[in-house]
């Protein structure tokens, strides 16, 4: 057989046993199907063990917590008695969920895309072949890879109203202390900053991985066509990079949403829900103040937000940006 | 329009030397082809002329103008990418229009250029449509339109039909020299393949290893290489090479390669007598030799016997792979012989054609 007419189908987007071999490699006659089916079916039975463990620890928990979330079942009523939209009704006239929900989407808001400009920009750096680039990516990628508490302690004491480096250098400044962790005007903002200095190197990662499927070329022929070093990068290297600013555009809202450690280890919320955000509020309706009904509720309006909104920006974004490859 | 001239220019890259003492003349409106195989340096010579690499010595002028310090938008130069460099993200107009946007022409001048162009290159219907839209060769159009919308002083074109099949090869090839011929511009070409060289050049520059071996029209090269690496990179099939020694026999300059004795025309003799009985390199290029069965007139004392071993019909000619002595020789002899592999087949050798190289490094033509 020649090589070219084993290789084409192999390209195509067709499934397995569709492709005129059977599963074992030999090749298949038209004559028959009931040969095609079992094959077919053999090639679902390596599914099995996958599914099994995505159904256990994936889907059956989704469907029990949104299943629970219709359902009363806290310390006085030990066992779930369904409730119907009562949890939610709770919810939406309890100040402090709406003080969560503000709180999480000005986190999200206001990091997100600093987080992703300062990453492209560091990434095109980078990529530019800086002289000592590999000291560049070590020390952006290095929060990422630190782990959640260690790097939470850290910020505990450069926040530190008194010892703390940051406060010692405003000082320094002549710009007056601030409370950071201790006050609720600054507890978000320092979350807030925090977080955006232990995602930039995962997605400024993501971005130079995203550069390298930019041809070289093309800004050879943007430099002799006179584009200067800015309009390169805007005319060329932002269009071609938006596969990677959606993906990363959606991890970052995912991964911020999710945002728990960091506000546990380091403010538990506080002072007086200042810093607290969705999932710390269902860790505290779930863990400190075990009801059940109410923490499920919350995560099932969390999952419906996340899904409402990567549907919404894959609808806007998802046909427009140009994906290099042929 | 302009010339071009490149003095004693050298490129390094650390310790390798990828261009050494490249000085050349290139006339106003004439299509020079920079051909070479990978490596020798023809990509990285367009590239210094192009704004992309600076030069480490020498100088670049364009117009009597020197450009080594010259920013690449303002050489007056249009290049032609080896895989098209269109921008995926813009449409062909825009791709086109890219370039004079920059220099802030007046939309109505761009929009007539861009229009122009792409009516030369038979594109106008395809301005709305992106890159990934777009055949190979449609896409090879729209670089080349890219290029044109700038009225450039210089066309650089760096292996542009490499990415081509061989059948739209060709018919880009006619079609780039159609447009020179229009344009009436400079054109500096770069390219791998001898057949492109031969067929395009007004002038093809051979390089190897970051030197320029030899300058000229394209039948001066092939009838009169300077050297072996010459002989054997144009033309294809390639030149033969022999180990030979010339001899003098019965009042004869000969050509004895041991396996075969073949007779110096007198038009060569002069040359070559003084080279009696020293080794040399024996240059024969396969359409040289003949199958003795289709020629009615001959010369009998260049006739040798040979077996075959290999038969590649290409349909008007066929080419036979020849076992001499412990050589291996290509043929290229008409489409109608009686050749078998493994039988034994008189040819005949055209001397008026030969060639003689030295043995000592660079080989130079005797």
């Amino acid at each position: 057989m020649h090589i070219s007419s084993w290789k084409k189908p192999l390209r195509e987007n067709k499934p397995l046993f569709n492709r005129g071999l059977s599963f074992w490699g030999g090749a298949l006659s038209g004559r028959e199907p009931m040969r095609e089916k079992l094959e077919q079916f053999r090639s679902y039975l390596f599914l099995i063990p996958g599914l099994f463990f995505l159904m256990l620890f994936t889907y059956l928990p989704i469907l029990w917590s949104s299943w629970l979330s219709f359902n009363r079942w806290n310390l006085l009523s030990p066992k779930p008695k369904f409730a119907g939209w009562e949890n939610f009704v709770e919810l939406w006239h309890h100040d402090v969920f709406w003080l969560v929900m503000k709180n999480k989407f000005f986190f999200v808001t206001i990091s997100i895309f600093p987080t992703m400009f300062l990453a492209l920009v560091f990434a095109i750096l980078i990529d530019e072949r800086l002289k000592g680039r590999v000291y560049y990516i070590y020390s952006l990628f290095y929060p990422t890879l630190i782990p959640m508490a260690a790097a939470a302690m850290l910020w505990v004491y450069i926040y530190s109203p008194n010892l703390g480096i940051l406060n010692i250098l405003l000082a320094e400044l002549g710009i007056t202390k601030l409370g950071w962790l201790g006050s609720s005007e600054t507890s978000l903002w320092a979350l807030i900053i925090m977080t955006f200095w232990k995602n930039l190197g995962f997605f400024m990662l993501i971005y130079l991985a995203g550069l390298q499927n930019v041809d070289r070329e093309l800004y050879e022929a943007a430099y002799i066509d006179g584009a200067g070093w800015w309009r390169r990068h805007i005319k060329i290297t932002f269009p071609l990079v938006g596969p990677t600013s959606l993906f990363v555009l959606v991890t970052a809202i995912i991964l911020t949403f999710r945002v728990f450690d960091q506000i546990h280890l380091m403010t538990e919320g506080g002072p007086g829900n200042s810093s607290n955000v969705v999932v710390y509020y269902i860790f505290e309706n779930g863990f400190k103040f075990f009801d059940w009904g109410r923490a499920t509720s919350l995560t099932t309006i969390l999952v419906c937000i996340l899904l409402t909104l990567t549907l919404i920006i894959f609808g806007i974004f998802g046909k427009r940006i140009t994906y290099t490859a042929d | 329009m302009a010339t071009v001239t490149f003095h004693d220019v050298t490129k390094r890259f650390g310790n390798t030397t990828a261009v050494e003492e490249f000085g050349l003349d290139i006339q106003d409106k004439e299509f020079v082809v920079l051909v070479g195989p990978s490596g020798c340096g023809k990509s990285t010579t367009l590239r210094m002329l192009a704004g992309l690499e600076k030069s480490t010595e020498g100088t670049i002028e364009i117009d009597g103008r020197v450009v080594n310090n010259v920013h690449p938008k303002d050489r007056d130069i249009a290049m032609v990418f080896q895989n098209y460099a269109l921008y995926p993200h813009m449409t062909v107009y825009k791709n086109m229009a890219f370039g004079l946007q920059l220099r802030r022409f007046p939309k109505n001048e761009i929009n007539r250029r861009v229009h122009e162009a792409a009516e030369i290159l038979e594109i106008s219907e395809l301005l709305k449509r992106k890159p990934r839209e777009l055949s190979g060769g449609q896409r090879q159009r729209v670089a080349v339109g890219r290029a044109i919308v700038r009225k450039p002083s210089v066309f650089l074109f760096d292996e542009p039909l490499s990415n081509l099949d061989a059948k739209l090869r060709v018919q880009m090839r006619g079609e780039i020299l159609k447009l020179h011929q229009r344009l009436q511009s400079t054109i500096i070409y770069v390219t791998h393949d001898q057949v492109e060289a031969m067929t395009m050049g007004s002038k093809i520059v051979i390089m190897n290893e970051g030197r320029i071996l030899q300058v000229g029209k394209p039948i001066e090269v092939y009838d009169h290489p300077e050297n072996m690496f010459v002989a054997g990179f144009i033309g294809s099939p390639a030149m033969n090479f022999l180990e030979a020694k010339l001899i003098s026999k019965d009042s004869n300059l000969r050509v004895d390669g041991g396996t075969f004795l073949l007779s110096v025309p007198n038009s060569k003799e002069k040359t070559y007598s003084q080279h009696t009985d020293k080794k040399c390199f024996f240059g024969i290029r396969p359409e040289h030799i003949y199958d003795r069965e289709f020629l009615k007139e001959y010369d009998s004392r260049n006739v040798f016997t040979a077996r075959v071993e290999l038969i590649e019909p290409v349909g008007s000619f066929v080419i036979l792979q020849i076992a001499l002595g412990n050589d291996t020789i290509v043929a290229q002899v008409d489409p109608h012989t009686q050749a078998e592999v493994g039988k034994e087949i008189e040819l005949v050798v055209d001397m008026e054609q030969m060639h003689l190289f030295s043995t000592a490094p660079p080989h130079q033509a005797i």
